[in-house]
């Protein structure tokens, strides 16, 4: 492998077995917590996808299941950064070259 | 399967709590592993599987012969025959239309038409990067520097391990088959590393890449002639910076797994546009591929061993080759020529080692950029419609908004990063407890999640 | 439900009395000055994207076609709307733009069931037909009631037997209820298919030359193939352009003196009406309307495709 200090060092594997254990209780723990917090706060996503998929029967029941527990995350409250950026990102995208070209603050453009 | 799915989240999550679950077992680690990598190409198309499995099996076999051949020539002979033999698969599956479609009016010309010679011949998805693996791996062997023990399975998981199947970074031998000996060790900043960088592939690919090819390049290339110099100029910056993105994301994102798995991959990009000199861009520019081809063929033909003209001939040889790899079309065998033409150039006038400044980086980055315009377009024509609409300085902007150019800016400003940060932000990060570093890369996620475009197209570097 | 359309375009014997009058007015007064060039745009799946791509080159050149706008979406289709609902994103499309011409090619993505108030119709069942051809219905007529002059692009030869069966029964469907709402189906199918009616990804280009014309996966095409199909479009609308500005020309006039005349012992009520039977709908049977009904079908009440919002003919699941 070509020589590269900075990854040699972090790469560098754990010492005895116990370490590693460690080390792969909390990549594990990250990921999974991952998955959960990404299952609250972008239940959305993944009822897209549920949605794309040609519907059969157990499809179609997985989700509905889904969609329930989006409109209950939805009620906590959780979706709401998610859509808070994303609506902000658009904005941004709609904005035009005669909404920035005279000296119109920023806040302007957003509200719309 | 395409990375940036909730089908490879699930599936990966599953490949990462089993591969785990079998860490006393090595052995059938291995074959899970395998028998993943063979589900995931599956996805596309469960013909293709046969193809790979025929490719690995095929030079498992030449690596064995060439372990017990006592003599050198014999050795040399088998891996003449190896090399041929990959190269006879690529060119069959991925050259044989462009074959055609240049002799076709030749063949009708003389009457030569035959029904038979009309085949589709379809391209298996990541056939460019898995042949080159197996002739890494068989010349490896020839020189002595993979194990010669590896076993069946090792061999068909080196070339068909998941994360680098179909896009790279082009694994060597050399590096990943020692690396299958023992069931590896996780280090936690490695997991760390490889956690952020998926999230950092994820967001150059689903926000930077997706929205620049969708709203500039693709229109603008589409029919240059309809727009004004600075639409195309951007055109051409975005591309340069959406193929960046698109492609380094695939790198990285292939590193995380792969890491996350206890595996290591070698870097794959460095800030290619931070490259004062063509040298130095290829240095920093598709790594595995740039030193594949410096040590399996530019060094084979000869190198810069046999005299100036030589090595002029070799360097402009393999350039012409790396380009034709792309994809067999013309203008990517043009693209080769033109990195091949600048490289002997600069090395001629001794460029290379005089004094880098901001104005060598500029001249550098705008001649790659000439290059990404020969190989964003469908032939000729279309790249000389291209520079030629360059003069209509009085049209008004019709594809660049704000958002288009302050998303290029941002593209090329990702340059301007330290070189080693997210290896500073993974070993912070591995300090952490779980809980935090759960939130923090939920918290990063999320955002890109909510940026992203609907529906990802597949990755630029599958076709190749 | 079914026989809406006959009703609507029945709408009164005085309507087609009008029509007449007004059409033989409009063609003796025929300008001499061209037209204003039209809108085509490109609805559609990713082989609609395609077919855009042709038909930008292809239509290009005629100084009558202002542009070609690609409308189509990659992964869409008609029986899936859970994902992306058509009808929806088309009316809202519709809303921003003026398009005189609109090309539709869909049905790749369409080989799945359809959804009804959480209940799947799988696939070429008698249920799933039925909502098919309205869907197929209501986004031609979307069109129509637009102003625009509808060309339905028929799905080519597929490689996979099973697949291009099915697109055989799909393109049957497409002819039978586009045709019948006055629209025009163009068959792809003929130009993709060997001599002996096989699947082939050779085509000649025009040196007679054979050329790769089929993708990889023996559904979507290579940018040769567009242009190939592209071509009978292209001659089919640069034929018909003339007529079709003239049409929109008269359309216009009449929405004016909608929108200006004061009313007057019912003109502007028939004046609409022209516009709903003569314009919308080319063939219409005649019999006498029952009360209300002409309020019903008028395209700019309430519950009309012009009027504010919600669509009586579309599926109540949605």
């Amino acid at each position: 492998m070509r020589p590269d200090p900075e990854r040699d060092a972090i790469y560098a594997p754990a010492v005895d077995d116990i370490r590693h254990a460690r080390n792969r209780i909390w990549t594990g723990r990250c990921l999974v917590l991952g998955a959960l917090l990404m299952a609250m706060f972008n239940a959305e996503g993944v009822v897209r996808w549920a949605a794309s998929q040609p519907p059969v029967w157990a499809v179609e029941t997985v989700r509905l299941t889904l969609q329930t527990w989006e409109d209950r995350m939805d009620q906590a409250g959780l979706t709401a950064p998610r859509q808070l950026i994303g609506e902000r990102y658009e904005a941004l995208k709609r904005l035009q070259w005669a909404d920035i070209e005279p000296e119109t603050s920023e806040d302007e453009t957003r509200s719309r | 399967m395409l990375f940036p799915t909730f089908v490879f989240a699930v599936f990966f999550l599953i490949v990462f709590t089993v591969a785990w679950g079998l860490e006393r077992e090595n052995g059938r680690r291995k074959a899970f592993l395998l028998a993943a990598s063979y589900v995931f190409y599956g996805w596309w198309d469960w013909r293709f599987c046969a193809l790979l499995f025929a490719s690995s099996v095929l030079n498992w076999m030449i690596g064995r012969a060439i372990a017990v051949t006592p003599g050198n020539a014999g050795r040399t002979a088998w891996m003449v025959i190896g090399v041929i033999a990959n190269l006879i698969i690529l060119g069959l599956f991925k050259y044989y239309g462009f074959f055609l479609e240049n002799v076709s009016g030749l063949l009708s010309d003389l009457g030569l038409e035959r029904d038979y010679l009309f085949l589709q011949i379809i391209l298996p998805v990541g056939i460019s990067f898995y042949t080159f693996q197996g002739i890494s791996y068989i010349v490896d062997m020839k020189r002595g520097r993979a194990p010669a023990e590896a076993g069946l399975v090792d061999v068909m998981l080196y070339i068909s391990f998941f994360p680098q199947l179909v896009a790279g970074p082009i694994v060597r031998a050399a590096d990943f088959l020692p690396q299958l000996r023992a069931t590896p060790r996780l280090s936690r900043q490695a997991a760390a590393l490889g956690l952020l960088l998926i999230v950092w592939g994820l967001f150059k690919k689903t926000v930077i890449a997706a929205e620049i090819a969708e709203g500039l390049v693709d229109p603008v290339f589409f029919d240059p002639s309809a727009y004004g110099s600075v639409d195309l100029l951007f055109a051409t910056y975005g591309y340069a910076v959406q193929i960046y993105c698109d492609f380094s994301a695939y790198s990285d994102i292939a590193i995380g797994c792969a890491a996350l798995l206890g595996y290591r991959f070698q870097r794959n990009f460095d800030q290619p546009y931070r490259a004062c000199s063509f040298q130095e861009f290829w240095r920093r520019w598709h790594i595995s591929l740039s030193t594949w081809l410096r040590d399996y063929l530019y060094i084979p033909l000869g190198g810069s061993k046999g005299g100036t003209f030589s090595t002029y001939r070799n360097l402009f040889v393999t350039m012409l080759l790396g380009g034709l790899w792309h994809g067999a079309a013309w203008t990517f065998i043009a693209w080769g020529a033109l990195h091949g033409a600048a490289l002997a150039i600069e090395r001629a006038l001794g460029l290379a080692r005089s004094r880098r400044s901001l104005i060598s980086l500029i001249l550098v980055f705008h001649v790659v950029c000439l290059g990404w315009i020969l190989f964003r377009s469908p032939d000729f024509a279309g790249a000389a419609a291209y520079l030629a609409s360059f003069v209509r300085f009085d049209q008004p902007l019709e594809a660049l908004t704000p958002f288009l150019a302050g998303l290029t800016v941002l593209g090329l400003a990702l340059h301007a990063l330290p070189s080693r940060g997210i290896e500073a932000a993974a070993r912070a990060l591995a300090r952490l407890p779980s809980v935090a570093t759960a939130a923090i890369l939920t918290g990063l996620f999320l955002i890109v999640e909510a940026l992203r475009p609907e529906g990802v197209a597949p990755f630029i570097y599958f076709q190749f | 439900m079914v026989h809406w359309l006959g009703d609507r375009l029945g709408a009164a014997l005085c309507v087609g009395f009008a029509l007449l009058l007004w059409s033989g007015l409009a063609h003796s007064q025929e300008p001499p000055e061209p037209t204003a060039p039209l809108n085509v745009a490109v609805f559609g799946d990713s082989l609609a994207d395609g077919l855009h791509a042709g038909l930008y080159f292809a239509l290009r050149n005629n100084p009558r076609i202002a542009e070609v706008e690609k409308l189509s979406r990659v992964s869409t289709g008609i029986s899936n709307w859970r994902y992306v609902h058509v009808g929806e994103a088309t009316a809202a499309q519709l809303a921003e733009r003026q398009v005189d011409i609109a090309i539709i090619m869909f049905g790749a993505n369409d080989i799945q069931g359809v959804v009804e108030n959480g209940r799947v119709f799988p696939f070429r069942t008698e249920h799933w037909e039925r909502v098919y051809r309205q869907r197929i219905r209501m986004i031609t007529a979307l069109l129509i009631d637009h102003g625009a002059r509808v060309y339905w692009v028929g799905l080519p030869r597929m490689r996979s037997q099973r697949y291009d069966s099915n697109t055989v029964y799909l393109n049957a469907m497409f002819a039978e209820e586009v045709e019948r709402l006055g629209a025009t189906f163009i068959a792809t199918r003929p130009l993709t298919m060997d001599a002996e009616g096989g699947y082939t990804a050779f085509g000649e280009d025009s040196g007679g030359v054979r050329r790769l014309i089929r993708a990889d996966d023996g559904i979507h095409m290579t940018l040769r193939g567009y242009r190939m199909i592209a071509r009978p479009v292209a001659a089919r609308i640069n034929a018909e352009v003339d007529q079709i500005a003239i049409r929109r020309r008269q359309r216009s006039a009449l929405e004016a003196f909608i929108r200006t005349e004061p009313e007057f012992f019912g003109a502007r009520r028939l004046a609409r009406d022209v516009i709903a039977a003569g314009f919308d709908r080319e063939d219409w049977l005649c019999r006498p309307a029952e009360p209300g009904e002409i309020e019903a079908l008028d395209p700019f009440s309430p519950g009309g495709i012009l009027g504010a919002r919600g669509d009586p003919r579309r599926p109540a699941a949605g």
